[in-house]
Formats: structure tokens, sequence, C-alpha cells
């Protein structure tokens, strides 16, 4: 086990920049997950980290050791990839055995820690298998296993759970948490999957366009979003983001022409300015007596839930009730109520988030 | 429902009324296969069991003489085991070759598109004129390969020495082969998973063992393919090959199964032998095209 540090570390192909100069800290044994949309550079740095890739820049240490310059092989991690990346000659056995044939460990140690990881994710059944012989989520454990016998460092995982079945892909999430809790290896995990981020990241690091918006615990993040970025990635359905403006007194926001909404302190160096007004789909309250009336559009009963689809103004927004059976219909117009600790403000030009 | 239904039957648009039209679109294909194909064999079928005069003006039936004749013949069985140990050994050196070379072009940081151009040029050539080649090349005391060769003080002369005959053989049959292996094991190297070959990265395969316990064997299917398209070509192909460098000669020395065919119709006149002989070789070559079909269907998994 071993912290992670990342200093500058930056990545340029030809001249477009696929991660722009990053720092970031793991500690020992903490879980890390590194979060974004395709293309947001979090792969790429993920391979820079295993060594698959050469960073242009900047500096990675794997416990306090610069490790730039050594082979991926030699920086003592495990990765599990996407697409599971077994020997498919190789049986389950020879596969989660051949990193320790090749450092040429003693046969009774290596046969030790291959019963330890088939203990551990239950191979012991599929062990004389071939991959081919095996179904997604059984590939996805001796991937896993494969890595663990190493007993590294550091694991990395790279979208491990893409390319399975939404109910196994919760099945497998519980798995990998649990081997976390077990082993306490330094992990960072890489997903697009905000429920995957979540569920997993004692710490998330949300990535967007080659650098980092926002590093906090999933609690943090969700509840202080950094920009309208992050506030509109975490969360299903995601924060409504509006168009609005302070008062000229600094002392409300003000959405279209429906009623103002005080702030729950004055903020006169915001006074006057166009701003994004960020509400998350349960912050909007049904109430009788509400401030608000909007005109619902949609109704999504999801059992537990309804999800509203509602025009609020000229602006389209969602809300979340639970609830199991609807009291209203579609073209019905409904009243609610905002809590003035529920908003969230940011710039309107940059998306930035602004004190409220 | 819909889906398992339209996985057996076949496609509405794909059914022709009666029997005309498909009959005239199959007809160039068949008359092709019927003149090339199926009349030679069964003209050889045939001869393999007549025995006609030295004028051609009548036959006799002679039963199995001719292949009783053949199988029993001293020349053949040469013939046999030249063309075996011709066949197994171009082949093993023409795949280590060219799997060499494509792991070592693959590997390159550059240049990889001019050495893939150059590798191939080889494969472009027809065997007549990458021996005429090859014949240019090792005239003795005028070749520039002669030359380097007694040079190194090797007295070179293949028209009489048998061994260096057969090297010369081989070396371009091995040289014309390289190149379609390369393309193939090449192609092949560039289809494998990325994922896998960093995975044997990370687990600290290098170098040789990389090479020995992860690409060898997931080229394997390519392996089995090339084994027995090489062994054909060794088999049937050569033929214009030997003709222009060696005719066969000196004494015999790499007379194969196919140029011995040629010059028993062609030279000796001997039908009957040419027709069995020819019989064989075409058993030989089903014989394997059937071997590589039984270890495909086993070794590729679904």
């Amino acid at each position: 086990m071993a912290t992670l540090e990342l200093y500058q570390v930056c990545k340029r192909f030809g001249a477009s920049s696929a991660l722009t100069p990053t720092n970031l800290q793991v500690a020992d044994g903490e879980f890390v997950v590194l979060v974004g949309p395709s293309g947001c550079g979090k792969s790429t740095l993920l391979r820079m980290i295993a060594g698959l890739e050469s960073p242009s820049g900047g500096e990675i240490r794997i416990g306090g050791r610069c490790v730039n310059a050594q082979e991926p092989s030699a920086r003592d991690i495990a990765m599990v990839f996407q697409n599971y990346a077994l020997y498919p000659h190789m049986s389950v056995r020879e596969n989660l055995s051949y990193a320790l044939r090749l450092r040429k460990l003693e046969r009774a140690e290596i046969a030790r820690r291959v019963d330890w990881a088939a203990d551990l994710l239950g191979l012991q059944p599929l062990l004389a298998r071939k991959p081919a012989e095996l179904s997604g989520g059984q590939r996805q454990r001796v991937a896993m296993g494969r890595a663990i016998v190493r007993e590294p460092q550091l694991f990395l995982f790279d979208e491990p759970l893409s390319n399975l079945d939404a109910r196994l892909r919760n099945h497998m999430r519980v798995e990998i948490k649990q081997l976390h809790r077990r082993l306490r290896t330094t992990t960072v995990y890489v997903t697009h999957d905000q429920v995957e981020a979540m569920t997993l990241a004692q710490r998330m690091v949300v990535m967007n366009h080659g650098r980092i918006e926002q590093v906090g615990t999933p609690e943090e993040v969700y509840a202080q979003p950094a920009s309208t970025f992050v506030a509109g990635f975490l969360g299903a359905p995601p924060m409504n983001l509006l168009a609005a403006r302070i008062s000229a007194d600094g002392a409300q926001v003000l959405v279209d022409d429906l009623a103002p909404l005080p702030l729950p302190a004055p903020q006169p160096s915001l006074a006057g300015r166009a701003i994004t007004l960020g509400l998350r789909p349960e912050a909007l309250l049904p109430a009788v007596d509400g401030r608000w009336s909007l005109t619902l559009n949609l109704l999504e009963a999801l059992g537990g839930e309804l999800l509203l689809h509602a025009s609020l103004g000229r602006q389209a927004c969602v809300l979340r009730v639970a609830t199991t059976a609807s009291p209203w219909r579609e073209g019905d117009t409904l009243r609610v109520q905002v809590a003035s600790t529920a908003l969230h403000l940011f710039d309107a030009a940059s998306g930035q988030r602004l004190p409220s | 429902m819909g889906g398992s239904q339209a996985a057996g039957a076949p496609l509405p648009g794909a059914w022709f009324r009666g029997w005309l039209l498909p009959s005239l679109l199959l007809a160039p294909q068949l008359a092709v296969i019927a003149v090339f194909f199926l009349w030679p064999t069964l003209r050889a079928l045939r001869d393999a069991f007549y025995q006609g005069d030295a004028f051609g003006l009548s036959e006799e039936f002679v039963g199995l003489r001719h292949f009783a004749h053949t199988l029993s013949s001293a020349e053949y069985g040469h013939a046999l085991l030249l063309t075996l140990a011709y066949a197994l050994l171009t082949s093993v050196l023409a795949l280590a070759g060219g799997f060499a070379l494509a792991v070592a072009v693959e590997g390159l940081r550059s240049g990889r598109t001019l050495f893939r151009t150059l590798f191939l040029w080889p494969y472009a050539l027809a065997p007549a004129i990458s021996a005429a080649l090859w014949v240019f090349l090792f005239r003795p005391q005028v070749g520039l390969g002669a030359g380097l060769l007694e040079h190194a003080g090797v007295h070179w002369n293949p028209a009489l020495q048998t061994g260096q005959a057969q090297a010369l053989v081989l070396a371009t049959t091995v040289w014309q082969l390289l190149a379609y292996n390369f393309l193939f094991y090449g192609a092949a190297l560039q289809s494998l998973p990325p994922s896998l070959l960093e995975a044997a990265a990370l687990d600290g395969a290098r170098g040789w063992r990389r090479v020995r316990d992860v690409i060898w064997p997931l080229l394997a299917p390519t392996t089995l393919f090339l084994v027995v398209t090489d062994l054909t070509f060794v088999l049937f192909d050569t033929f214009g090959l030997i003709d222009v460098l060696t005719q066969g000669g000196p004494d015999h020395a790499t007379e194969t199964l196919v140029y011995k065919l040629y010059e028993d119709a062609f030279r000796n006149f001997d039908q009957g032998a040419a027709a069995v002989q020819s019989l064989l070789l075409m058993l030989l070559v089903t014989g394997l095209g059937v071997l590589q079909l039984r270890l495909q269907r086993r070794r590729v998994p679904a």
C-alpha cells in the first residue's frame, strides 16, 4: 500500500491538450474515483499512472518515489481493464498466476496466493476453465483476481463495469467496495457513471475537458458543486439550472417574472448580476401555499418516487417527489415551495459557484 | 420472438421463382470449374487406369498397374521424401521468418510503413519471375550472390552440386513465402486487442517472454492457416520456380512431386504414371485442407 501524488502532470497529443497540468494527492489506503464524460482526460490520467502512456510534463510519485521513468511492471501496480484483457489461451489459474510466475516466485507461494484470491472472489470452481467459458461477471472477477494476487501498492480500475448489464453492475459494485474494505489497498477508479462514483468513492475527482473541476467526498461534491458542470453531471435527474438575476439590493433571486426568492443572507457584491440558479429536483416541494406556480408537462412514476417535468415561467425543470400514487395529472398547475438554504448560485458566464 | 425467426429463415427477397435465372447466374462459375477442374480431374482419373500405345492409337484397361508401378518405384519414393522435406523445411523457415519480421516491424517506433512495403514486394512477383531473379543473382562467376559465396570460400556451382541446387531452391521459395507470411502475421498482430498487450506489460512480460507466452499463442489461428497455405503453395505452385532454377536437377536432386509429374507427362510421355501422381498429389493437398478445417473448428473458440 502506498500514497500516490501527481504534480503538474499533463498530456499533449500533438497540438491538442488531453490533460492540463494536474495536481492530486491520494492517501494511503484511499479509494479515489475519477469521474467525467468521455474525453475528459480521466483514462489518460489513469494510463499515465499505470505507465502505459508517458506524461508530457510533471511528476508521478507512488509511495513517495518518482515513477516517471519506470516501466509499468516496475511500478508495483495492478490494473483492471474494461474489456477484462484476460489471456484467452490460458486457464483461469494460469491467468491469475502469470505475473507471479514471471517474477519467479516460489511454487508454493504462487499456489497460496492464487488460492487466497480464488477463495476471496469465489473463483475456486472456475480455476481450470478458459476465459471463453466464463460469463461476463466471472471474467470481471478473474480480472480482479489477477490484480489482487500481485498484492500491489496500487489498484487501477479503468471502467471495469461498463461491459456488464445493469443488474450485474450493481452486484459487482458492491463486491469491489467489500474487496477494498478487506484489502485496504490504495485505489484509483475511473468511470463515467456517476452512481458508481458516488457509491464507491471516499473522494471523487470530477473532470471535464482535460482538467479537474472539483475534488471532494461524494457528500461535499453533491451538496456544494463547484460549477454548473459538476451540478449538471451528478444526480439523477441532475440539478435544475435556471437563468436568473440577483435583485438590485442583493437580497433576492429573480427567475423570469416569478415571485422573488430571498437569499439566506444578502450578498451586496452580487447585486444586479446575471446568475445561474441551481435547484435539486428534491428542493422544489409541492405545497398548497407555495411561492411559485408551475405547469406539469409529463409525469414519470418510478415506483417509490415520482418525477414531475414542468414549466417554470419560460424554463423547464424537474421535480422529484417521494410518493407512490400521483395526486396530479399532466396539464395541472402546481404550487411549490423553495427553501432558501437549497439555492445554488453560479456565475452565468463562467459557471463557477458563487457564495450564497 | 421476431429475432429467433429471422435468424433461421432466409430473407423473403432471396427466393427465385423457377430455375432459369439462378442457373444462368451460376453458369459462368460452374463452367470454369467444369473446364479447368472437373474435366482434368476426370481425365486423370480415367488415364490412371488405362495404358495407351506409343502412337496414341489404342488404349487398354490396366486396372491398378499404374498405381502399383508408381508406388513401388524408387524414383517416386525419392521425390515424395524430397518433397516432404522441402515442404516442411520451407514452411517452418518462412513461418518463423515471417513471424519474426512482423513482430520486429510492429515494434518499430518509426518507418513501419516503409518496411511493410519493402517486405511485401516479393509477394507481388510470380514464382517464375522471382526464380529468374535468383538465377541471375546466383549464376556462377557472374551473379552478385554467387560472387559473395565465392568470396566466402564456397565453390559455387548449383548445376553440379546437388546440395547447392537444393539450397538455392529452398532459399528462393522461402524468400517468396516470407512476404506472404509477413503480410498475414502483420495484419493479425495489428488486430490483437491493445489491452491484452498492456496487461502483459503490467504483468511484467517483456521481450522474448511476451512473444512466447502471449503473442505467439494468440496468433495460433493465423499460424494454422499459414501452415496449410504454405504447404499447398510448396506442393503445387513451385513448379515454375523449379523449372526456371534447376529443371529438377542435378541428378533429380530438386525433382519434387509436381516437377516429376510434369516430367513424366510431357518429357517421358507416360500419361498413366502422371495421372496417378496428380491424383496422389491432389489427395495429399485435400487431406491438408480437411486437417485444417478440423483443427480450426477445435481451436478457435466460438
